[in-house]
């Protein structure tokens, strides 16, 4: 009984040994592929914010503020990657911040679960466009969207929610 | 001939998810799209093969005891190498599916094929019925995955197939929209012919 528990326990730790080793050579052949694609997607979003103001080849830098708020630099102009809780589910939006002023210069909606047709319309330029120029302090002045008044507020929260983050850093001297 | 007669029927007689009610989680979570659907099928198909390859090489070796120790390490290896392939290869599709792939290893229809046949049958069998289980899994995805984007979106893998003015029904892209699909599969799966 004792010999075959023994074995037992030798058969799953070589066994733990060989599916260690096994992701650890998976891992080590994905990560730079993975790398590239998550830098090919950074630079898609900053080509889209800022039209044609960026240098190509220009690696994006990523550092991460707080939780779920990253700060992305690219060439001297900075984004706010920002993932956290939408009305109905989980929301990632991308803040491309104006140089000069240091106010939003474009906000896109990367992901969301908001119900088609209703809340998801604060995906719509016609919303998104109120953010533009739009400092910290007055992101409260922006009307809702009527009919989707929850997912819109719950879009400007996360966005203040971000922005706050982000002056703070400033602050302590980042 | 007898066999493959019994791996055929267990795509519609004896679909795990509709009669076994085995992986509901993940196909009522990832069924909105069918692209998504296909993408979360065949990793579920990679992993049952690739599970089934390796428990059935080893059923003599692996302590009965340990058992569940053993499938689970297995599992997970090729749970994380299809995440990473994905991530790799799709990363748009393996950003919409978010955790639900690394929650194949919860996966019921996986432990309950190593319990019932990968234990205990020869390498081939055992394939084969990896083979005919992943695709009785994902044709299920796909089927809820039709009506859902058909309606909810208006369109299949992403091309749209319903006019504009068309009405779309909100509540088919929602987790509720997947339970209605799902209990008309089941239901049609449970009725019995009259005599």
């Amino acid at each position: 009984m004792n010999r075959g528990m023994g074995s037992g326990l030798l058969f799953v730790t070589l066994l733990a040994a060989f599916s260690a080793a096994a992701i650890l050579t998976v891992r080590e052949l994905t990560d730079d592929g993975i790398e590239q694609r998550r830098q090919q997607r950074l630079h898609i979003l900053f080509l889209e914010s800022f039209e044609g103001n960026i240098e190509r080849d220009s690696k994006v830098e990523e550092l991460e503020i707080s939780a779920g708020v990253e700060l992305l630099t690219r060439d001297g102009q900075q984004a706010l990657l920002v993932r956290g809780a939408g009305l109905w589910g989980p929301m990632e939006i991308f803040i491309a911040i104006d140089p000069d002023t240091q106010t939003i210069h474009r906000l896109s909606v990367l992901h969301h679960r908001e119900t088609p047709g209703i809340g998801s319309r604060i995906t719509e330029e016609r919303f998104l466009s109120r953010f533009i120029g739009v400092s910290e302090s007055s992101l409260q002045e922006i009307d809702l969207l009527s009919g989707a008044s929850k997912s819109s507020a719950a879009l400007i929260a996360l966005c203040r929610g971000a922005l706050e983050e982000w002056q703070e850093w400033k602050r302590e001297g980042g | 001939m007898k066999h493959l007669l019994s791996w055929v029927r267990c795509i519609w007689n004896e679909n795990p998810v509709s009669t076994g009610l085995l992986g509901i989680c993940s196909a009522l979570a990832v069924s909105g799209r069918m692209s998504n659907a296909l993408a979360m099928g065949s990793s579920v198909l990679l992993v049952l093969l690739s599970s089934a390859f390796f428990i059935s090489l080893l059923r003599r070796w692996i302590p009965l005891r340990l058992r569940l120790i053993v499938v689970m390490l297995i599992v997970s290896v090729f749970v994380i190498i299809s995440d990473r392939l994905l991530q790799l290869w799709f990363p748009a599709i393996s950003h919409e599916l978010g955790p639900y792939v690394g929650l194949i290893i919860t996966n019921c229809i996986i432990l309950g094929r190593a319990e019932a046949c990968f234990m205990r049958s020869a390498l081939l069998p055992s394939l084969a019925d990896a083979l005919f289980h992943g695709i009785a899994y994902t044709s299920a995805l796909l089927c809820i995955a039709f009506f859902r984007e058909l309606l909810g979106f208006g369109s299949l893998f992403g091309i749209a197939l319903i006019p504009e003015g068309w009405p779309k029904i909100g509540i088919m892209t929602m987790a509720p929209g997947a339970f209605f699909v799902l209990t008309v599969m089941i239901w049609l799966a449970h009725r019995r012919p009259r005599r």
